[in-house]
């Protein structure tokens, strides 16, 4: 029954009912959605977050992909090293722990054929090998001739069955031998059966100066060539998924003695090792740039979307829903946006990585393994950090409008404490820097670098403006008016000009790294980079050898000249004893080091401590011997300047100081010296030579020819490994002109994003100037030149900040050197004056455009 | 065609086109009229995309000195009105002449010059809030280009009674205080026409009769010819003439049409 109306006296109060706030913000957000006014704020997050799983996805499979080459070279994800065999129980363990393990033995040995012998390497290897990639052999239809087929077959999981041997082309070449024939190792005799042509896990390393013959493991007793001090290298190696190597390299790290040496990805190859470390920084720092970005363009249009929202919050407010109510919805409404948006960002973001990198499948040669999920993850986490930190200041002071302003429309809402809107945004940045890099330190360089350049350029700036607007009254009048409008408007142009900086020096910091890394590696490993190395040659050899590598049109390197020496003491002690315990069992101390001498200090070389001896430095027969030592062998056995090297060369021994302590590279594929004396002091002491050249691929022939020519020089083929890094070069190459390309893309929406953010202003005031007597005209040339003023102070930030943080930077994360470059410094503010000029112009196009009234009256 | 309004508008628009809805007025015959309009049209596009006639046809003469009320119910076209006559916007058709230049005939550059001979007042004042007052007056000196601008927008706010209060920003100053900031920029330019928009609407009623009365002593004045868009009938009764704006058309109340 319809109960009847209540006389107006007895109506009562309703107790109000609570607003739903979610199903509010939802029925809002469809209708603020059709307004348009989010879409800016929509843009920004959609492509923060796509910005963020694009690198996300590519950067994890690149990194897996990287990762599955490295652990190729390797062997392993996981090597263990060690002089003596380890307890069966840690295999065991490793099988427990989920991973692959398996075990290979190497040690040198002189191998005898019918017509020869020949020292080698010996591998021998248990079931399972290799546990990466695969070993490809020669086809065995081709073994009847002698020249090299480039036609291979990859072998799965196959080795040497018992009694077999199988040979590279180099051991077969130095005895003469072929398929069938039967050498010895030790005792035992082995019947060649396969010629291996590429081995993944070949890596660098004095064993691998001489040809290979591999064996299985269970025949390396039979030849009794391992006896009590035997130099032999047992290699663990272990496979399986990253968490699991990880769980199971702790627990090795517990138990290991110091004769073991574990190696992970990065440590064992360290031209590919350090190539990964730069790229996966620069990736890091890209998605960094470009979500700062993003996240100050959802700052600008989260704070436009609140100021044009305070009068339906009033008007709200004043029909009783209380501004907290209406600013409990938007922060949802925000929150619901935030949560499309992540999702649609990280939708993209993975269909354009897919779509990408199939597109440049062709390119690169290796399939990349798929991603994983935590780039799921991170991107659509970064979309809701974004959001908190930086779209929910501004919007929380929707809560404080007043309902007043119904009446007056100059009640503005109170504007955040600064404190509040930075602390958050900072907050916010930290978190996610340190999440993308898990380095704290790089998360508290780049927090303070930003902070700093934020400070700096803020208080340059209104310096500027100041000094602007104290010449002002002399300019001619447009200029004027501009100045004045700039220096009024400070409080949105200094986050515009701000923004403006942001954005140009982050653009200009990732292109500038990437401009040095790519031509770091570029000359790292240039085309034409060595990819043979000649060990062994006798001096007499000497003029023959380049002679020949000369009339075949070869370019090779000077001849080297090694001595082998055992340092023996160390400040007079037996060296053993003068080092510290845990550098006991370190190589340098157990094998013969390759010394050389220089007058001048080698290419690629520099000297961190103490200091190069003269170029014409003349030694009599009492004075001490200078030294040059290596930084890492100095570090590994605590040495520095001052200690006294006793070097053993068979029988005679020579004692020196050292003097300088040098940092080579060991990315370049040079031959590198541990330990340089000046010229004058090794001549007379028995040595060899070595060399290294570009060989072609269609002058591989010549191999065979020099290799009969000269019997005992060893002739290493690097260009497998070359060929190797330089895949993986390429791959990151790739991913970091993306990522250029990303980071451009945020800096556009930011770009207009600070344009929009002044823009309703501007329309204002573009509509009252038109009253005022101004043309369309006059309007665009007074914004043009404030543009133009702001592109300037933009681009003098932009440099200044770029070249600071660039300096911070490339010192100490890429291990690039730094150095001024002057096309950045013309070309920086000039491509800011235009780029901000043409963007600021482009944005504000309708201000000349809309109906003056129209404009005046809906303000 | 238009019913109501067409059989005077129509027969002067066919005779002599200085006799329009103002009236064959022998009294003002030979006068300087300042603002004329001939058949003037405006369409706009509504919301779904279908064309509306907001000005269907608006005849009007208006002389130098001159003080119009237009009067019309809210969406009668008052605003878009004002921009035509002021150059501010493009008719669809049909002429204005502003001080006898046809302004279908210049192009945008030519409109801002023409725009530097009127002035406007706002019903939300619209001052440049980040500017003074002072600065706020001196602009559109300077967008003419007068040298002096600095000493004469001085002098302009002195006469409305601001002279203390020249660096001032808008905010701090009040309602009524903003509209005399606002009065003596339009009238800083020594404009031939004065169009003001509902200038009494934001404020109180003495606050607005001080408004009214500053307005219309500064028009005596200066000589300016004064425009007003207005509810406020007492606002409307100290005009010499009343327009009102209906369907598209301009009529004229008849207690006014005898003119001066």
């Amino acid at each position: 029954m319809p109960s009847a109306v209540l006389p107006t006296s007895e109506r009562k109060l309703q107790k109000p009912k609570p607003v739903k706030q979610w199903s509010m913000a939802l029925k809002l957000l469809l209708r603020e959605w059709r307004s348009g006014d989010l879409n800016l704020l929509f843009s920004a997050l959609v492509l923060a977050v796509m910005t963020v799983a694009l690198t996300g996805f590519i950067a994890d499979r690149l990194q897996r992909g990287m990762e599955q080459q490295a652990a190729q070279l390797m062997g392993g994800d996981l090597v263990l090293r060690s002089s003596r065999a380890v307890d069966a129980s840690w295999l065991t363990e490793a099988e427990t722990q989920g991973l692959k393990a398996v075990s290979s033995l190497e040690f040198t040995s002189m191998v005898a054929g019918d017509e020869g012998f020949q020292l080698s390497a010996v591998k021998a290897v248990d079931s399972g090998y290799p546990l990466k990639g695969g070993l490809e052999l020669e086809p065995i239809l081709d073994l009847e001739s002698s020249e090299l087929k480039s036609a291979s077959v990859s072998t799965e999981g196959a080795l040497p069955a018992s009694g077999e041997v199988w040979v590279d082309r180099r051991l077969l070449s130095a005895l003469d031998a072929r398929i069938g024939s039967d050498i010895e190792i030790g005792r035992e005799l082995f019947t060649i059966t396969r010629i291996i042509s590429k081995e993944p896990d070949r890596g660098g390393g004095f064993m691998s100066f001489n040809p290979r013959a591999l064996i299985h493991f269970s025949d390396v007793e039979a030849t009794g060539v391992i006896q009590p001090g035997s130099r032999v290298r047992y290699r663990y190696m272990f496979a399986g998924d990253m968490t699991q190597v990880d769980h199971f390299k702790n627990w090795l790290e517990e138990r290991l003695e110091p004769s073991h040496r574990l190696l992970d990805i990065r440590e064992d190859s360290p031209s590919v090792g350090s190539a990964l470390d730069r790229a996966q920084r620069y990736l890091q720092l890209a998605s960094i740039g470009a979500v700062i970005l993003s996240g100050v363009a959802v700052a600008m249009a989260a704070s436009r979307f609140a100021r044009r929202r305070q009068d339906t919050v009033a008007v709200m407010a004043s029909l009783g829903f209380a501004a907290p109510v209406m600013g409990g919805i938007y922060l949802r409404l925000l929150l619901v946006l935030g949560f499309v948006a992540a999702t649609v960002g990280a939708l993209l973001g993975f269909s354009l990585q897919a779509l990408g990198i199939q597109a440049v499948a062709g390119l690169v040669p290796i399939a990349l393994p798929p991603a994983g999920w935590e780039p799921w993850v991170l991107a659509i986490g970064t979309g809701l950090l974004l959001l908190i930190g930086f779209a929910s200041a501004p919007l929380r002071q929707l809560r404080n409008v007043s309902p007043l302003r119904v009446f007056r429309r100059d009640l503005e809402m109170t504007t955040p404490s600064s404190m509040v809107v930075y602390g958050l945004a900072l907050m916010a940045l930290v978190v996610m820097i340190y999440w993308y890099s898990s380095d704290a330190r790089l998360t508290l360089w780049l927090t303070l670098g930003l902070v700093a350049v934020l400070v700096l350029s803020a208080v340059l700036t209104l310096g500027l403006f100041y000094l602007l607007k104290k010449v002002g009254p002399v300019l001619p009048m447009r200029a004027r008016l501009a100045v004045r409008s700039l220096y009024s408007h400070k409080q949105t142009a200094l986050p515009q000009v701000m923004a403006f900086g942001l954005v140009l020096m982050v653009v200009a910091l990732v292109a500038l790294i990437r401009n040095d890394l790519l031509a770091s590696w570029q000359q790292q490993l240039p085309e034409n980079a060595p990819n043979y190395f000649a060990i062994n040659i006798q001096p007499y050899e000497q003029v023959e050898f380049t002679q020949r590598l000369d009339n075949a049109g070869i370019r090779h390197s000077p001849l080297y000249p090694i001595v082998r020496g055992r340092l023996s003491d160390i400040n007079g002690l037996p060296a053993q004893q003068a080092v510290p315990k845990d550098a006991r069992e370190d190589n340098a101390l157990h094998r013969e080091l390759n010394l050389t001498w220089h007058a001048q200090i080698p290419d690629d070389n520099q000297v961190i401590a103490g200091r190069w001896w003269p170029e014409n430095i003349q030694l009599k027969a009492d004075d001490p011997v200078p030294l040059s030592l290596e930084a890492g062998m100095a570090e590994r056995l605590s040495l520095g300047l001052g200690d006294t090297l006793s070097f053993n060369f068979t029988g005679q021994v020579i004692t020196g100081e050292v003097t300088n302590i040098r940092q080579v590279n060991w990315d370049n594929f040079q031959p590198n010296f541990y330990v340089i004396t000046p010229p004058g002091v090794l001549e007379n002491m028995p040595q060899t030579l070595l060399a290294s050249f570009f060989l072609p691929e269609d002058q591989r022939g010549l191999v065979a020819q020099m290799v009969k020519a000269f019997p005992a020089v060893s002739l290493l083929d690097i260009g497998q490994i070359l060929d190797q890094v330089r895949q993986i070069l390429q791959q990151v190459t790739m991913a970091i002109e993306v990522m250029l390309g990303f980071t451009l893309l945020s800096g556009l929406v930011l770009l207009l994003a600070a344009v929009k953010n002044s823009l309703d202003e501007r329309l204002r005031e573009g509509a009252l100037y038109r009253t005022l007597g101004a043309s369309g005209r006059m309007i665009r040339r007074i914004q043009c030149i404030e543009f133009i003023i702001l592109g300037i102070v933009a681009g003098v930030l932009a440099l200044l900040g770029s070249e600071l943080t660039a300096f911070l930077l490339y010192r100490n994360l890429f291990d690039l050197d730094y150095s001024l470059s002057f096309t950045h410094w013309l070309v920086l503010p000039l491509s800011g004056v235009v780029i901000i000029t043409a963007a600021g112009l482009w944005g504000t196009r309708h201000v000349v455009s809309q109906p003056p009234l129209q404009v005046l009256r809906a303000g | 065609m238009n019913a109501p309004a067409s059989e005077s508008h129509d027969q002067n628009a066919n005779t002599d086109p200085t006799a329009a809805v103002s009236g064959v007025d022998p009294l003002v015959v030979g006068r300087r009229s300042v603002i004329r309009t001939e058949k003037l049209m405006r369409t706009v596009t509504d919301a779904d995309g279908q064309p509306l006639q907001i000005l269907q046809g608006v005849e009007c003469q208006i002389y130098a000195g001159e003080s119009v009320a237009i009067l019309g119910s809210s969406g009668a076209g008052k605003s878009t009105l004002l921009g035509l006559l002021a150059g501010l916007d493009q008719s669809s058709g049909g002429e204005i002449w502003l001080n006898d230049q046809p302004l279908s005939q210049l192009d945008e550059e030519g409109r801002a010059l023409m725009r530097q001979q009127v002035g406007f007042v706002f019903q939300s004042f619209q001052l440049l809030e980040h500017l003074t007052a002072l600065e706020n007056v001196m602009l559109p000196l300077e967008l003419a280009g007068d040298p002096d601008y600095h000493i004469k927008a001085k002098q302009w706010l002195e006469r409305v009674g601001l002279g203390a209060r020249i660096k001032h920003y808008p905010r701090q100053l009040s309602g009524g205080e903003q509209q005399r900031v606002a009065i003596a920029r339009a009238f800083a330019g020594d404009p031939l026409v004065l169009f003001a928009d509902e200038p009494t609407g934001n404020l109180d009623s003495v606050t607005g009769q001080s408004i009214i009365d500053l307005l219309f002593n500064l028009n005596r004045d200066q000589g300016t010819t004064l425009i007003l868009v207005t509810h406020d009938v007492t606002l409307a009764q100290h005009c010499q003439r009343r327009l009102t704006l209906k369907d598209g058309l301009l009529h004229e109340d008849i207690s006014t049409k005898a003119g001066v």
